[in-house]
């Protein structure tokens, strides 16, 4: 490869600068107030007493594991707590999970001090039982200590993985802290490979109390919500939609998390399903580490709805400048064909999309933003069986619906 | 590394790089705004785990794999995607440079990746193959290539719209 290529490409990458990239606030600003107060997290924990919270008492019981053993205490088993009065027609039923010593007893810990594998074991029983981490390790490294937690099973039921091994990551890595121990690197929980530093948690995750009273906060009308709340500050929600819901489109991520997201602690993994429990994807969050994204959808024939079908679509194809090159507007009228324009096979049209509506409505769950690199969009409005549907869909969300619609439409895909 | 020297390093980093870190977060973030917010909280980060810093590579280093973490966080990638030579990347602004944007779309994503890293984040063979943790051999064979590929594929689009 010549210099003078590399120059080239050198000088045409230089026109993405941009001045917009230059810092905003200088480093005392970003940083300053941790160095104004460096080591704020210090026992943070342990002096935020009176909280009752059973993490905390954990915590403050593994401090004292070298004599006395682990002291978590469990319910026999994980307890279901009656559906609260419904809002609207949605309902949401709450499972506590309990406490499990014994899971966590048979986890092997090896390398740890006594001190650590208290820490470790009462963390791990606060995830239930069967316990989704299959096994812990420390290493001494001569200038640290790692904390190693790989080959993590996907955890109790959750779809979105690893994220209650991450919270047990947090939690013991807050608890070594306020025992004066700091974890410097946590070996990648899925690879073995080095990981960058986990922090440990500022706050002790909320009572299990306050955790159910905020997943009931979250009924929504035509969603069947279920939760598992986690001891160790983590629930995992799981929302199947109504018909009329998931056509209207208009229940994210968010609509479900706005009342966990008040506590800052929660470690929280969620899914959206359509009525027949495809899944529309999952959304999951935990202390500082961000996470979300749209899960693989299988496709399945959904039963037919009875009601009428006239659908207005609006398909924008653009250039990789962002400039819009084609816009198509095409009706489809199931109920008066002759009503339906740009449609080449309206009776073919009308059974795909109703069929198919899980996979071709399917929208995305978290936000997204979209690098400026043009795309194409679709604006679908009207009625399908008698139903609202509403979707503004662009790339960032799910691709390959625009594709997969023009074909239904019959329209060559890009065109 | 004496902790003093960890925190200048950064403070160092934080005013010679952040133009370069926050252009690549871009990238991979595809917004301006989080952007930002990945640099930020990827100093952040770092200055909170600054302890655990042990200095087997470079401090720079170190901080490249932090803020892409954060920028991957921010993209709202899953929470165990690794910060590796699969990491999307794009132009941030393909309008300047349409043949450009096309030419490294089409690139794989590891030669794509090694690409930005070395003309918009400006970094040198050694420390992409740190960031990446990847041998420098593959580093220089994974540019080598996508250089070639991006020389033919520009020339060719320049032949063809002239």
């Amino acid at each position: 490869v010549s210099t003078s290529s590399d120059r080239e490409l050198a000088r045409r990458f230089a026109r993405q600068d941009d001045a917009a990239f230059a810092a905003r606030e200088g480093f005392d600003a970003v940083i300053g107030r941790e160095r104004a107060t460096p080591r704020r997290r210090q026992g943070r924990w342990l002096a935020a007493g009176g909280a009752g919270v059973a993490v905390l008492a954990a915590a403050v019981a593994a401090v004292a594991v070298r004599e006395r053993g682990p002291h978590v205490r469990a319910t026999a088993t994980s307890r279901a707590v009656a559906a609260p009065a419904t809002a609207a027609t949605g309902t949401t039923d709450v499972r506590i999970v309990a406490a499990d010593p014994a899971a966590a007893a048979r986890v092997p810990v090896t390398g740890a001090t006594p001190l650590e594998e208290g820490i470790v074991r009462n963390a791990l029983a606060l995830l239930g039982g069967p316990s989704p981490i299959p096994a812990v390790q420390f290493k001494d490294t001569g200038t640290g200590r790692d904390l190693v937690v790989r080959d993590v099973a996907v955890g109790n039921g959750a779809d979105a993985p690893r994220w209650l091994a991450l919270r047990f990551v947090q939690v013991v890595v807050a608890r070594l802290r306020d025992a004066r121990e700091r974890v410097g690197w946590v070996t990648d929980l899925e690879s073995g490979q080095p990981g960058g530093p986990i922090e440990g948690m500022d706050a002790p995750p909320p009572p299990v109390e306050t955790l159910v009273q905020a997943v009931r906060a979250a009924t929504h009308r035509g969603v069947r919500l279920h939760a598992d709340v986690y001891p160790i500050g983590a629930v995992v929600l799981r929302a199947r939609l109504d018909e009329a819901t998931f056509l209207a489109g208009d229940v994210v991520a968010h609509t479900l998390t706005a009342a966990l997201d008040r506590f800052p602690g929660v470690a929280l993994a969620g899914s959206i399903e359509t009525p027949d429990g495809t899944s529309l994807g999952n959304f999951g969050h935990a202390w500082n580490v961000g996470g979300g994204g749209d899960g693989g959808r299988v496709a399945r024939d959904a039963p037919p709805l009875r009601g009428r079908t006239r659908l207005d679509f609006t398909i924008a194809h653009s250039g990789l400048n962002g400039t819009a090159t084609a816009t198509r507007r095409l009706r489809l009228d199931c109920q008066t064909p002759s009503a339906s324009s740009g449609v080449a096979d309206v009776a073919g049209a009308c059974t795909a999309l109703m069929q198919r509506r899980y996979d071709l409505f399917s929208y995305g769950l978290t936000e997204h933003s979209c690098a400026p690199s043009g795309g194409d969009a679709i604006t679908i409005r009207g009625l399908l069986g008698g139903l609202p549907v509403r979707r503004d869909d662009d790339p960032c969300y799910v691709g390959d619906v625009i594709g997969r619609i023009e074909t239904v439409l019959g329209i060559p895909p890009g065109s | 590394m004496a902790a003093r020297a960890v925190e200048v390093g950064l403070e160092r980093l934080y005013r010679e790089r952040y133009r370069v870190l926050c252009r690549l977060a871009c990238a991979v973030t595809g917004d301006l705004e989080r952007a930002h917010e990945a640099v930020q909280e990827g100093f952040t980060r770092a200055w909170r785990a600054r302890d655990g810093f042990r200095g087997d590579g470079s401090l720079e280093g170190w901080v490249w794999r932090i803020v892409l973490r954060c920028a991957l966080d921010a993209r709202g990638d899953a929470v165990d995607t690794p910060v590796d030579a699969a990491t999307a990347v794009a132009l941030p602004f393909p309008e300047r440079d349409p043949l450009l944007a096309a030419a490294v779309a089409a690139l794989s994503p590891q030669r794509r990746l090694v690409v930005f890293l070395r003309y918009y984040a400006d970094l040198e063979t050694p420390r992409i193959a740190e960031v990446l943790g990847i041998a420098r051999g593959t580093v220089a064979a994974t540019l080598s290539q996508a250089q070639a590929e991006l020389r033919a594929a520009l020339t060719q689009t320049e032949e063809v719209g002239s």
